[in-house]
């Protein structure tokens, strides 16, 4: 089942939320490839590869999971400015989030998402969202061009 | 004036114009013969030809142009002119004047002895008079037209039978007054006298017999054409007679001129017979030679030669000359010789004369005698022979025997005509006698011996004898008529008389004269025929003229008369003079309730009944007096004793030359009640218009305003009085006190009045300012009448009102101010909430989601705790749980109450199988009973309803989790209202205490513990949110174990 595995961004800010969602990456051997951004403005940075990331080599994520609520700058306008540049927008991005707004949902799908998952609070349900999510993008899915994969 | 009349009229003019032209031109040209109809007849005079073309014209113009003034005065002086012209020729002509003036200028010159022409005849001066009068008669007048028509009618008549009568002379050939003293009208004069005749009878026809009465025009037309007739068989029979008499004169002119002319030759011829018989005796007469050889052969008679010779002479004479006997005798009387020979006896009267003669020495003609030895009559040429020696004695007497019946009596008895009768008498006289010479034709043995007294004045030969000459008629010897010229027969004594019976003398004229009878017998039948068949087509059309006048009379009488019997009047009819009942109709009778009987052969006033109208003589005399009178409000009581009112009208009119008197008596006693209840409508009408509260006027506005009727209110509602509205067009400037509005209002309102559309004759919270104090306000409101020029102003005060406005308007605009400062709040707290529950489903969810994720690591990490622990960490796991369920419940509640609703139609039964299939996968092995009915379609968020299914099918299901069988029934309430749709879900579970009914829908409100069913208390209050979202209701019934029904209701059903 191990492959070459694509690159996951994980944008998150609750450090818990991100032990879940690693503990249930995990269970799939899918935690090595997540690279984790606590903000809005790291994920694009990560993604522009400035500031911090100036160094990071060339290569988009397969995936982005993006949460909504984020420190500096949300998750909405992190996905606007994905779907603006001609680099990135190519990028499926997932919004993984504890909102059932139907508003944030329009809007994300608006803004370009590929998908909308809502975190259950049952680890349980959680986890198995995750891992599926997970293999689906992040091996099943065949990225657009441009995506870096790790061995 | 009919057509026919007019045509005719016209027809007739231009002919007697054209008469009177064709004359004058007659004259003209130089030969006015030409147009006299014939040789011997005058000509038109040139005085009466221009007459005639003046009245042409008058009769002309006025038939073409009966109303023209000019006309009528143009008619009227000609004919009046033409009158007096007349009138002055009749008088100097019947005097033998006979002025030149009348020749116009043309030159005339008339032979005296002859019928003079040029003049007008006074006949035909008495028919212009005639005309001119039948003319000015029938002009349009305003007195008695009738009277003067039918003279001029007359007049006419009188000149047409003039001119027939002239004209009837003219063509029998004997026009009169030809040859009298009188100068006769012309031939065309008197056929323009016929055509003019014509034309005014025409003209005078239509006004003559026009308002007689049908009877009187018969009886008169029959007098007219019995008069018609009687002139036409005058004219006939006159022109008859004088023709007839003008014949017999021409014919007895005749008769006598043969007569005379035969006589002249008779009397010629007789005259001519004695000459040569005294040329004969001449011979011998005093002739020597011949008186020698008579005295020598007297002397010596035996001498041969002498004897010889003288014979010789004696035959020579008796055959050269024709005589009957030559004899020759001596001085003594005495026979000696005769030729022929043998001797004969010498009549004894012969020689006596011989004796005179020898005598007398003279010769003589003999005259008849008779020889009384043959009984014969002879004449005789006597000549006496005388002494040829000149001694102057008579030797002898030669005689010369003529015998009458030889040559004298054929002659006389030779008519040169053939005739019966005819014939020549000669007579002479002898004493006192006439003595007839010749043989008669109807007597014989006459000659010498029929004698006729002198005596007899009757017979041609008396007359003759006694001297007269000339023509006479009596009666001859054989007492027949005769007709006889008469004369004496010169150198004789003899007359002689040629004379032919009358009868055979008049025999043509008797042809004639039946001739003439059948002609004229011919004539009168005829004339008598064509009047009597105009007569008869007179009575025919007149009898259908009645018989249609009598059905039509009839009809008309049957229509009034039902008229009369059904009429909704009474009706009484009065006999004018004695005020007696004639009639009365059924209305009356039923009106009034007394019978027909009553009423007949009862005067009026003896009706008690009417006393009120007509009490006695005196009020009765009034009708009859007055042609119309009038009586309301008399009241009158009927046979039952009921008081009516009625109105009375009497009418006075001829019927049939009688009066009659019409009185209709109408009750009006429902009309007087419909009168007062009007009244009373009226006076009820006025108070309460005076009593509202609006005023109410009624006004013309054309365009100045002017008041018929104001109510009590009007004028203070305009803050002005009565008195002053009462003036026209003061309205504007007693209602408004500021000129510039006043004007301004006024073009308003007048325009909007113009308009005529009543939507805009509303005029609103008119401002009415007084200087000095409050405004008050009006609205007033114009209903035009129907006939346009009148309105119904209606004007109400609108200051309550108006104040009342003024303070809602201040507070509603307060009121707005604080509403738009809540919803400021509002939206501000809206907001907050909305990030609060952002801040709930995100930063909630969270640390619970956390819970329960690190429970379960730690649950996989320690696989030795101890159960106790195990039972803890599952506790906080599911209590983390509990508190997602409920956030997440809350969430959607919150949600509920703020998601836009997308309204659109909804089938409530699809969606509830939309509801129920999703239930299906919780629903499991469970034997569940799904009773769903039928349910409407209705207008409503789609999802949110799906909602309401999910939330109340679940509860269901969930509170029959017990039952063996659950039974969920879903339907429309039966009892549903018009306009709601009532739905139920009905199941069979535990149910729940009636008690708690009213916290049912409350959030968070369970009414059982969360062991025995789970739950967060939030579905039925969703469901209640829901639905009171849509406008419905929600509501429950049930029991404990006795199932729960759960109803909503959703308005704006549509048919299923």
């Amino acid at each position: 089942m191990i492959a070459d595995l694509k690159k996951i961004l994980l944008v998150e800010d609750n450090p818990n939320d991100v032990e879940l969602t690693l503990e249930a990456l995990k269970d799939h051997n899918l935690a090595n490839a997540v690279e984790v951004a606590r903000d809005g403005v790291e994920a694009l940075d990560y993604l522009f590869r400035r500031g911090p990331y100036a160094s990071r080599p060339q290569g988009n994520p397969a995936v982005i999971l993006l949460d909504l609520k984020l420190p500096k700058l949300d998750g909405h306008e992190v996905l606007k400015q994905v779907r603006a540049d001609e680099s990135l927008k190519l990028i499926p991005v997932v919004v993984l989030t504890s909102s059932r707004e139907e508003t944030d949902l329009v809007q994300s799908y608006q803004n370009g998402a590929n998908a909308y998952v809502v975190k259950p609070v049952v680890f349980h349900d959680f986890v198995n969202a995750v891992r599926e999510l997970g293999l689906f993008w992040a091996v099943f899915n065949e990225p657009p061009p441009g995506s870096v994969k790790t061995k | 004036m009919t057509d026919r009349y007019r045509i005719l009229c016209l027809i007739c003019a231009v002919l007697v114009a054209a008469i009177g032209l064709v004359a004058l031109l007659g004259w003209v040209i130089g030969r006015p013969t030409l147009v006299s109809l014939g040789s011997g007849m005058i000509p038109v005079a040139p005085s009466t030809a221009v007459m005639f073309m003046l009245y042409g014209a008058a009769v002309f113009i006025r038939t073409r142009l009966p109303d023209s003034r000019s006309a009528y005065w143009t008619g009227l002086s000609i004919t009046a002119t033409g009158a007096l012209v007349a009138a002055l020729l009749l008088n100097s002509s019947l005097r033998g004047i006979q002025p030149d003036a009348e020749h116009l200028g043309f030159t005339i010159v008339n032979r005296p002895g002859e019928t003079p022409v040029g003049h007008m005849s006074p006949v035909t001066a008495f028919c212009f008079l005639l005309s001119s009068l039948s003319y000015l008669l029938s002009l349009p007048s305003t007195r008695d037209q009738r009277l003067a028509a039918n003279l001029a009618w007359w007049f006419a008549c009188c000149t047409i039978a003039i001119g027939f009568t002239l004209i009837l002379a003219y063509l029998y050939g004997t026009p009169m007054l030809y040859g009298s003293t009188f100068i006769p009208p012309a031939a065309l004069t008197s056929m323009a006298f016929m055509a003019l005749g014509t034309a005014l009878l025409a003209l005078a026809a239509p006004h003559a017999w026009t308002t007689r009465s049908h009877v009187e025009s018969t009886t008169r037309a029959s007098y007219t054409f019995v008069l018609v007739f009687v002139l036409l068989a005058a004219g006939i029979v006159i022109a008859g007679f004088m023709y007839f008499r003008s014949y017999e004169l021409r014919y007895r002119t005749e008769v006598e001129r043969q007569l005379s002319a035969i006589a002249d030759m008779k009397v010629e011829g007789i005259v001519h017979w004695r000459k040569e018989r005294l040329g004969d005796a001449a011979l011998f007469y005093k002739n020597g030679n011949f008186s020698g050889l008579v005295r020598s052969y007297l002397k010596r008679p035996e001498d041969e030669v002498t004897g010889r010779r003288l014979r010789a002479w004696l035959q020579h004479i008796q055959k050269s000359y024709q005589y009957d006997r030559v004899f020759l005798l001596d001085g003594i009387g005495r026979d000696r010789m005769s030729a022929p020979e043998a001797r004969r006896p010498i009549s004894r009267h012969l020689l006596l004369r011989a004796a005179e003669v020898q005598r007398t020495k003279q010769v003589v003609l003999e005259d008849f005698y008779r020889n009384e030895h043959d009984k014969r009559v002879y004449l005789a040429v006597l000549i006496p022979i005388l002494d040829d020696r000149g001694n102057g004695r008579a030797v002898g007497t030669l005689a010369l025997r003529i015998d009458p019946e030889q040559y004298l009596y054929p002659s006389l008895n030779r008519w040169p005509t053939p005739s019966k009768t005819a014939e020549t008498l000669l007579v002479r006289r002898e004493g006192n006698e006439a003595l007839f010479l010749n043989e008669l034709r109807y007597q014989k043995n006459t000659a010498l011996s029929l004698r006729s007294s002198l005596e007899r004045k009757e017979l041609p030969a008396a007359q003759a004898v006694l001297g007269r000459k000339g023509i006479m008629e009596g009666r001859d010897y054989a007492g027949v008529p005769v007709i006889a010229d008469v004369r004496a027969v010169p150198g004789s004594p003899w007359f002689l008389v040629s004379r032919m019976d009358l009868s055979e003398a008049y025999e043509p004229m008797r042809e004639k004269l039946w001739m003439m009878v059948a002609l004229v017998g011919a004539l009168l039948m005829g004339a008598g025929g064509g009047v009597g068949l105009v007569w008869r087509r007179q009575l025919a059309q007149f009898y259908r003229v009645k018989f249609e006048t009598t059905a039509e009379l009839r009809a008309s009488e049957v229509r009034y008369r039902r008229l009369f019997e059904t009429a909704k009047d009474g009706i009484l009819i009065l006999d004018a003079e004695t005020g007696m009942v004639v009639d009365v109709n059924a209305f009356l009778i039923e009106m009034l309730g007394f019978s027909y009987e009553v009423f007949l052969g009862k005067k009026i006033w003896e009706l008690g009944f009417l006393k009120n109208i007509v009490a006695n003589q005196d009020n009765f005399a009034e009708l009859q007096q007055k042609e119309y009178i009038r009586y309301e409000d008399m009241p009158l009581e009927t046979a039952d004793g009921r008081r009516i009112e009625v109105e009375f009208v009497s009418n006075v009119y001829l019927v049939n030359h009688q009066k009659v008197i019409q009185c209709n008596i109408r009750d009006i006693t429902d009309r007087k009640l419909a009168e007062k209840k009007l009244r009373e409508s009226e006076e009820f009408i006025r108070i309460v218009l005076d009593n509202l509260p609006i005023g109410i006027a009624v006004n013309s506005v054309d365009p100045a305003v002017q008041f018929d009727f104001m109510n009590e209110n009007f004028a203070g509602f305009y803050r002005t009085t009565r008195e002053k509205l009462a003036e026209k067009d003061t309205f504007w400037e007693a209602a408004y006190e500021d000129p510039d509005f006043r004007e301004k209002i006024k073009k308003r309102v007048l325009e909007d009045c113009a308009s005529g559309d009543p939507e805009r004759m509303l005029w609103v919270d008119v401002p009415i300012t007084r200087r000095g104090a409050e405004t008050t306000f009006v609205s007033a409101k114009n209903i035009p009448l129907r006939d346009k020029q009148l309105m119904i102003s209606a004007v109400w005060d609108v200051s309550d009102r108006k104040r009342a406005e003024e303070r809602i308007k201040r507070m509603n605009e307060e009121l707005e101010q604080r509403v738009k400062d809540r919803t400021a709040q509002l939206e501000v707290a809206n907001k907050e909430l909305e990030a609060f529950s952002y801040s709930v489903s995100h930063d909630l969810r969270a640390p619970l989601r956390h819970m329960s994720g690190f429970v379960e690591l730690l649950n996989k990490r320690t696989q030795s705790l101890d159960d106790k622990s195990r039972h803890y960490l599952d506790v906080i796991s599911k209590a983390a749980t509990q508190m997602g369920k409920l956030v997440d419940d809350l969430l959607s509640f919150s949600r509920m109450g703020r998601t836009e609703m997308m309204r659109s139609s909804v089938r409530l039964r699809d969606t509830l199988k939309e509801a129920v299939d999703d239930m299906k996968s919780e629903v499991g092995e469970r034997n569940i009973r799904w009773d769903i009915r039928d349910l409407p379609e209705i207008s409503g968020d789609r999802a949110m309803l799906k909602l309401v299914f999910v939330n109340l099918l679940s509860n269901a299901l969930k509170f029959t989790r017990q039952r063996e069988q659950a039974v969920i029934e879903v339907g429309c309430a039966p009892f549903e209202t018009a306009d709601d749709a009532i739905v139920y879900v009905k199941d069979n579970g535990v149910g729940f205490d009636m008690k708690y009914v009213d916290k049912l829908f409350n959030l968070f409100q369970r009414l059982h513990c969360s062991e025995e069913f789970e739950g967060t208390g939030v579905g039925l209050a969703n469901v209640r949110r829901i639905i009171s979202r849509h406008g419905g209701r929600t509501w429950a019934e049930g029991g404990i174990d006795k199932g729960a029904t759960i109803y909503f209701s959703l308005p704006g059903k549509k048919e299923a």
